[in-house]
């Protein structure tokens, strides 16, 4: 006897699609992957040489690659310093330049200048980056905003960004927030413009069918809207960040009393062109370093918001 | 007295056992809907077209659905089908007379329907499983939302493929999602626009008896648009034909048909045959 009586339905469940037909059980090997749950590697591409494929699948190997460019360069440069191509002057030796560095970094100036160069950076960027976000979702998401505010920020953004140093150094004076103030508009503009840009095109249907579910408002926001963005708002706060060290060199370069771009002036001013190679690298390293966390950020936020990787 | 083993076969907790809110099957009323679009740009506008550059798409359509009835609405492509779905779901406004679902009127998103798009519009983000708890009632209790969501999946056969990511499965899986999505919402109104429509046959087939075992279980109101007339005979109690004699002009209902042969039906039932000639008659395919 049955314990289920009572006046209940039963669905019949082999009515449902057999499990033959279902797509996990299409081809053994991709059956067993997919039905014991296992991590999918993406098939090589059987068309491209085999080192190709070792180095698509080994980051120390592909890591490895990637260096041997500028190790080359290194040697060319080592050579065309040494063998009396280019004067001391013109072009010291990569060895001359590391003496530099480590002189200065005993001496405590490069750490500051590294430091305050990356305060800047910092500062701008977050400031900038955050108001671009802000504002940006505001003329995205609201027409009204859009049609108010839009062209303003628009004929605002056409203005080039090293005009305003001199009215900045005016009304701030020459000090740290004139600095970050200008880092900040350089950040500013690429994330405002992304955001806002790719807020207006997300797919109606997909808004739509979130609403007709019941979500709206800043729920619809967090689920639907900025996952669908979240691509572009990562590339915005990339090309931020490049703009960062841009306008940073440039405010430094225009007058100031530290920095790496105060570093730059100062070995052109008394010929340490030793000093100015420093910085350059200086400034490639801090550049790719903080591109880098970009892309930490990039696959905390995936995980969290669970969005589409960029296409 | 022994205990029945775990039963393979579904109880009826797939259909209301694991309800927080039972819903109530609902009536829906359209009273005269009409429904025009702006002209197209390219077409003549103003004074050679009537209307002040406007296109009546849908005119003057009546009729009741009773509560817990399936209602198919056939019609050519492009005759108005979504558009009258889309006013009944709250998702577009008639331009002439209203929507009533028991007896109040529709205006803006009704959260006492549930839609079933003719694209799946999955959010592409997330996996089926999430997609499908999408269409969870706001409030379900946790457990019991992922109890639910794993039935239906189960159900629409997608079991094997509840962690995929849309992109990675098919256009017909996508839709039994969907399906699914609008499912585990447990709608007083179940709106479904051609939702086997990018099924293969044999899919298709199966996926029609599990809407009559999902509506058995849970006698709840569906209207549903669908182009396949053999399909709207076997699921309906009733089809509504969509249609108009000028093929420029807005289309109204064109046969109203009660179906009166009691579940289940075989496909192969005289009296179906004989409504299905007649339908196809009305839709211009002659000689079957
Ligand atoms: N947003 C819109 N703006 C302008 N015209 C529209 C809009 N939506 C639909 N239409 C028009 O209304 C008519 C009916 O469209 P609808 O989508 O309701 O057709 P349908 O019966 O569902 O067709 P199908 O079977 O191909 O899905 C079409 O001629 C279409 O061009
Ligand atoms: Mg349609």
């Amino acid at each position: 006897m049955s314990i289920n009586t009572g006046p209940t339905r039963t669905i019949d469940r082999s009515r449902s699609v057999p499990e033959a037909e279902r797509p996990g059980a299409l081809g053994p090997a991709t059956g067993s992957a997919r039905g014991s749950g296992m991590p999918e590697t993406p098939a090589p591409v059987r068309s491209r040489g085999s080192l190709l494929r070792a180095v698509a699948r080994n980051k120390w190997l592909a890591g490895a690659l990637g260096l041997a460019l500028p190790v080359l360069i290194l040697l060319l440069w080592h050579t065309l310093s040494s063998n009396g191509t280019f004067s001391p002057v013109q072009l010291p030796a990569p060895s001359t330049v590391l003496a530099a560095g480590v002189e200065l970094a005993q001496r405590g100036d490069l750490w500051f200048n590294v430091a305050i160069s990356v305060q800047r950076v910092v500062l701008g960027f977050l400031i900038g980056s955050t108001l671009g976000m802000v504002l940006g979702a505001l003329i995205g998401l609201s027409r009204w905003a859009s049609v108010l505010a839009g062209p303003t920020i628009g004929a605002i953004r056409a203005v080039p960004s090293l005009a305003w140093v001199p009215l900045l150094m005016l009304w701030i004076g020459i000090g740290e927030n004139s600095k970050v103030t200008l880092v900040a508009i350089g950040a500013f503009f690429p994330v405002y413009t992304t955001v806002s840009a790719a807020l207006k095109h997300v797919d109606r249907q997909l808004i739509e069918a979130a609403r007709s579910f019941g979500i709206t408002g800043l729920q619809l926001f967090f689920q639907v809207q900025l996952p669908a963005v979240l691509p572009s708002v990562i590339s915005g706060l990339r090309l931020a960040l490049a703009q960062a060290w841009l306008f940073l060199v440039a405010a430094e370069l225009l007058g100031a009393a530290m920095g790496l771009g105060f570093l730059l002036t100062e070995s052109q001013g008394n010929g340490r062109t030793d000093r100015l190679l420093l910085a350059i690298l200086l400034l490639a390293i801090l550049g790719k370093l903080s591109d880098a966390l970009v892309g930490v950020f990039e696959r905390w936020a995936a995980r969290r918001w669970g969005a589409a990787p960029a296409a | 007295m022994t205990a029945a083993p775990a039963s393979p076969s579904l109880n009826a907790t797939a259909g209301r056992g694991t309800r927080a809110y039972p819903v109530q099957a609902a009536t829906v009323s359209f009273d005269g809907v009409g429904k025009s679009f702006p002209a197209a740009r390219g077409t003549k506008r103003g004074a050679s077209a009537p209307g002040g550059g406007l296109r009546q798409v849908l005119s003057d359509v009546s009729f009741d659905v009773e509560p817990g009835q399936i209602v198919s609405i056939l019609g050519p492509s492009g005759c108005g089908k979504s558009t009258l779905l889309r006013a009944a779901a709250g998702l577009s406004t008639a331009t002439a007379g209203q929507v009533r679902i028991d007896g109040s009127p529709v205006s803006g998103i009704d959260p006492r329907c549930a839609v079933g798009f003719q694209e799946p519009r999955p959010l592409p983000w997330r996996s089926v499983t999430d997609n499908v708890a999408m269409g969870l009632p706001r409030g379900t209790p946790k457990a019991d939302g992922g109890r639910r969501v794993a039935e239906l999946i189960d159900l629409v056969g997608l079991t094997g493929s509840a962690g995929h990511r849309p992109a990675e499965i098919s256009g017909g899986m996508a839709q039994r999602a969907s399906l699914a999505r609008a499912l585990a919402r447990n709608p007083g109104v179940l709106l479904l626009d051609e939702p086997f429509g990018a099924l293969d046959a044999l899919t298709r087939l199966k996926m029609q008896d599990l809407l009559l075992d999902v509506h058995a279980a849970d006698p709840t109101t569906v209207l549903m648009v669908t182009h396949d007339v053999e399909e709207a005979l076997y699921l309906s109690d009733r089809v509504i034909l969509l249609g108009s004699r000028d093929p420029a002009g807005p289309a109204g209902i064109a046969e109203d048909i009660r179906i009166r042969v009691p579940r289940p039906r075989s496909r192969e039932d005289a009296e179906l045959a004989r409504l299905r000639s007649h339908l196809l008659a009305q839709l211009g395919v002659e000689g079957h």
